[in-house]
């Protein structure tokens, strides 16, 4: 790859870096994941390059990769993952005791949906997402994107939690 | 739903994202990261037109069915050297050296499920797995690619001492473990290429347990002194063409541990596990990989490997959609084994498994052959 297209690339990383690893961290509930998550988005965005910089809405190609990045994170049996009723500690960002209270408790709730639900609670709620955006990445129809939101909401909605903590 | 609650929604979940301060864009990583993808997809390329171009002579050279040329037939260039932190060094700093007169240095940060590593070359962040009972328990590293690094970086136990990796040319590094959060790892970098010759553990001068390279680069399995790994088998699991992808499951077995290889570029090995172990009970299937496809279009068909009981001869998938699936296992080193591709979208609804002489021995779960 010339210097001008690595230009571009780094152009396009440094842009989107931020949102991606917000939507992982939506997805996974783990900050340290969800850079991985990202990274590993960019360097396949960039091992196709000539292919995604052509592509109708790259944003989209590189969002709908660190789904299936995600996806990808259950392949290898060594690695396997423990689900415990406590979330694991937060790191000190200087944020509040009641901020990391809010955010532990909303990151619970959203494990707790489905994996379809949560994806399009993040995709639609999160990111600001049309729906048919949101059907594009997640690689499903309109309507599934609708109902997988509705019902993910709506879960939320129910998380006794929430409720008392005034998040929803 | 009402449009206030989709509102309230946005701006809570919007104020909490908003928190999230990632680490600045890891451009130049992610470009090695992507520069290794593109050489593997090479290197699969080139292997698939050596097996066109040679015919069935060329696989088992391929899959290392033949021992490779021993390293005396070739020279390797290289410098390569390896020290443990100095007193003052920064916390979480576990080795620093020098390849080719470049600079490199791996350092852990984090805790529990957060730790994570970072280093030359080190394009993959998440730390050992520490519940390995095994010597050695390593993290998947390295950025390979022309002019690119190795990096391993490992937990090793608390009976380990040193562990010495020998490249091919003679050059041993030997590495020192360092305590970080309550348990000590080891790491190293070394050019990409170079072939290992050998990688033993140790307890003072005693050998604790030793690893067989897959691909003579690869350290996927600690085995005890006296202790031999499975003998060489490769051979395809299962093939298909789903959602207009070809897709292939390969073994890849051998003195380094069970291994499979999707043709995605992916390898995944067991830890010392043969798949037989996976299996409790006659008729019955348990998953071993499970997953999408890998490739950049987004319609990825979901591909199984899947290991099955000693009586199971044939399995008989139905899908989502009504259709069915007939698929014979095979005998990979003596474990009836079966791979299985289904389409974007589609659901495994449920198994019948049949003996070798057509009879009924079990039905499985819906969700079993479903990754998730």
């Amino acid at each position: 790859m010339d210097a001008s297209a690595d230009e571009e690339f780094s152009e396009f990383m440094h842009g989107r870096w931020s949102q991606l690893v917000r939507l992982g961290y939506g997805l996974t509930g783990d900050q340290q994941l969800a850079e991985d998550l990202a990274q590993t988005a960019f360097a396949r965005a960039y091992a196709s390059w000539s292919r995604v910089r052509k592509a109708d809405d790259p944003d989209a190609y590189v969002r709908r990769m660190v789904v299936n990045a995600n996806k990808n994170r259950f392949r290898k049996l060594r690695v396997s993952e423990l689900l415990t009723d406590s979330l694991p500690e937060l790191a000190a960002s200087g944020d509040s005791a009641s901020q990391r209270d809010d955010r532990a408790m909303l990151i619970d709730a959203l494990m707790r949906l489905s994996y379809g639900q949560r994806a399009a609670v993040v995709l639609r709620y999160w990111l600001d997402m049309t729906e048919t955006e949101t059907a594009v990445v997640l690689g499903c129809s309109v309507g599934n994107v609708k109902s997988q939101a509705a019902r993910g909401l709506a879960k939320l909605r129910a998380t006794a939690s929430l409720a008392e903590g005034g998040l929803l | 739903m009402s449009v206030q609650d989709e509102r309230e929604l946005r701006e809570r979940l919007g104020g909490l994202l908003g928190e999230i301060e990632p680490r600045p864009a890891p451009v130049f990583a992610a470009m090695r990261q992507g520069r290794g993808i593109r050489m593997r997809r090479w290197v699969a390329a080139a292997a698939g037109l050596a097996i066109i171009a040679g015919g069935v002579a060329a696989i088992p050279a391929l899959f290392g069915a033949r021992p490779p040329a021993p390293a005396t037939h070739r020279h390797y260039h290289y410098t390569e050297s390896v020290h443990p932190p100095g007193k003052n060094a920064q916390v979480g700093l576990i080795s620093s050296g020098t390849q080719d007169g470049h600079q490199w240095k791996i350092v852990m940060s984090g805790h529990g499920r957060r730790l994570s590593v970072s280093g030359a070359g080190l394009t993959q962040s998440s730390g050992p797995d520490l519940s390995s009972p095994e010597p050695v328990s390593a993290t998947e590293g390295g950025g390979p690619g022309p002019g690119g690094n190795m990096t391993y970086v490992a937990a090793v136990r608390k009976d380990v001492t040193s562990v010495a990796i020998t490249l091919a040319g003679g050059k041993t590094l030997n590495l020192v473990p360092v305590p970080y959060q309550g348990h000590r790892y080891i790491g190293v970098v070394w050019p990409y290429g170079i072939p290992v010759e050998s990688a033993v553990a140790y307890h003072g001068s005693t050998e604790l347990a030793y690893s067989v390279p897959r691909d003579r680069t690869w350290l996927e399995n600690w085995w005890l002194p006296g202790q031999v790994g499975p003998a060489r088998y490769t051979g395809t699991v299962g093939a298909g063409v789903t959602d207009g992808r070809h897709w292939r499951y390969a073994a890849q077995i051998g003195p380094w541990g069970y291994c499979y290889s999707l043709n995605d570029g992916t390898t995944d090995c067991l830890t010392g596990l043969h798949p037989v172990e996976l299996h409790t009970a006659s008729g019955h299937i348990s998953p071993m990989l499970c997953g999408p496809f890998q490739n950049d279009t987004g319609t990825e068909p979901t591909v199984v490997l899947a290991a099955a009981g000693p009586d199971v001869w044939r399995v008989v998938v139905t899908l989502s959609d009504g259709t069915t699936q007939r698929i014979s296992t095979v005998d990979a080193d003596g474990a009836r084994m079966l791979a299985l591709g289904y389409g974007h979208g589609l659901k495994v609804v449920s198994t019948t498994e049949f003996d070798a002489a057509g009879a009924v021995v079990g039905t499985a779960p819906a969700s079993t052959l479903n990754c998730r």
